[in-house]
């Protein structure tokens, strides 16, 4: 697929429009790119696409190599690997918690020890993620920095 | 938990077991056998009984992230083998026979103490922590609101 990149004026919107023979799962790919780089992400729940803006996420997990998104109530499969969406998300308000969990740093209403050295982040909706202790080390780093 | 994790998580846990068995030997001593003297070889035993505690801590090692329920069949398993462990360090053979089954009652109850000692000592260290970043995530959260 041959790539252009044309600059318009600042009257003119930012448009990025691909011209495909047939919408496969590399376009899909692409679009998906796009749209989280606007701060959404594609899922799909009971058969429905949508795009789902990053700041509704209260985490992303990954299970038996599929990976799931998490709002308030609803829970979205979507294509995107987890180490995919991690890059897309660390400079917006998320973090690997631990190897198979992103969470919105946002979302977390409280923390709690749990055994083994691990720590438990109780979120708004009310439901609780595990943070491991490899990753407690990179969570400190990034409240002190901020965003 | 991991390799790199578990060993770091044995080192510290080693020395927090030195100083709480120091402290059930002196405590539990000095009730049953007030007037016991010993050579210099006994200040090597509270080490040598820490090692053995620390080395069951394998069974926590999994690629993946246990469920709290796992951690706690995998910290029974635990206790149990380093009951195992002190009661065969200490007892060897003798530990089947009927005469020793008093002090043999008597370190599986050290050991639990200890255990469970241990337990809450690593608790109170993780709330501690735990408070510290709820509250530099309270400060995050103010800071990127809107």
């Amino acid at each position: 697929m041959e790539v252009k990149v044309l600059k318009v004026g600042e009257e003119l919107p930012e448009v990025v429009e691909i011209r495909c023979h047939r919408i496969n799962a590399q376009v899909s790919e692409i679009v998906a790119f796009v749209q989280s780089r606007q701060g959404q992400i594609t899922g799909v729940c009971d058969g429905m696409q949508y795009e789902i803006p990053v700041v509704n996420l209260y985490y992303v997990e990954a299970v038996d190599n599929k990976v799931f998104l998490y709002s308030a109530k609803q829970v979205y499969e979507t294509k995107q690997k987890l180490y995919e969406i991690e890059h897309l998300l660390e400079a917006k308000l998320f973090l690997r918690v631990s190897k198979s969990v992103i969470v919105n740093l946002m979302k977390i209403k409280a923390m709690k020890p749990a055994l083994n050295g691990r720590f438990i982040a109780v979120l708004q909706n009310g439901e609780e993620v595990i943070i491991s202790r490899k990753y407690v080390s990179a969570l400190k780093k990034k409240l002190k920095e901020g965003n | 938990m991991q390799g790199k994790e578990l060993l770091a998580k044995m080192f510290r846990n080693y020395f927090v077991l030195v100083t709480l068995i120091n402290v059930v030997i002196f405590v539990s001593g000095s009730i049953a056998q007030p007037d016991a003297r010993f050579g210099y070889s006994v200040f090597i035993m509270p080490l040598i009984y820490a090692f053995a505690g620390i080395l069951p801590q394998a069974v926590m090692y999994s690629r993946r992230e246990l469920s709290i329920k796992e951690v706690l069949l995998r910290k029974f398993i635990q206790l149990l083998l380093i009951e195992l462990l002190v009661n065969g360090i200490i007892l060897g053979e003798n530990a089947l026979k009927p005469e020793y089954t008093d002090f043999l009652k008597t370190i599986s109850v050290c050991v639990v103490l200890v255990y469970v000692f241990a337990n809450i000592i690593s608790w109170i260290m993780d709330s501690a922590s735990a408070r510290m970043l709820m509250r530099e995530l309270a400060e995050f959260q103010k800071r990127n609101e809107g």
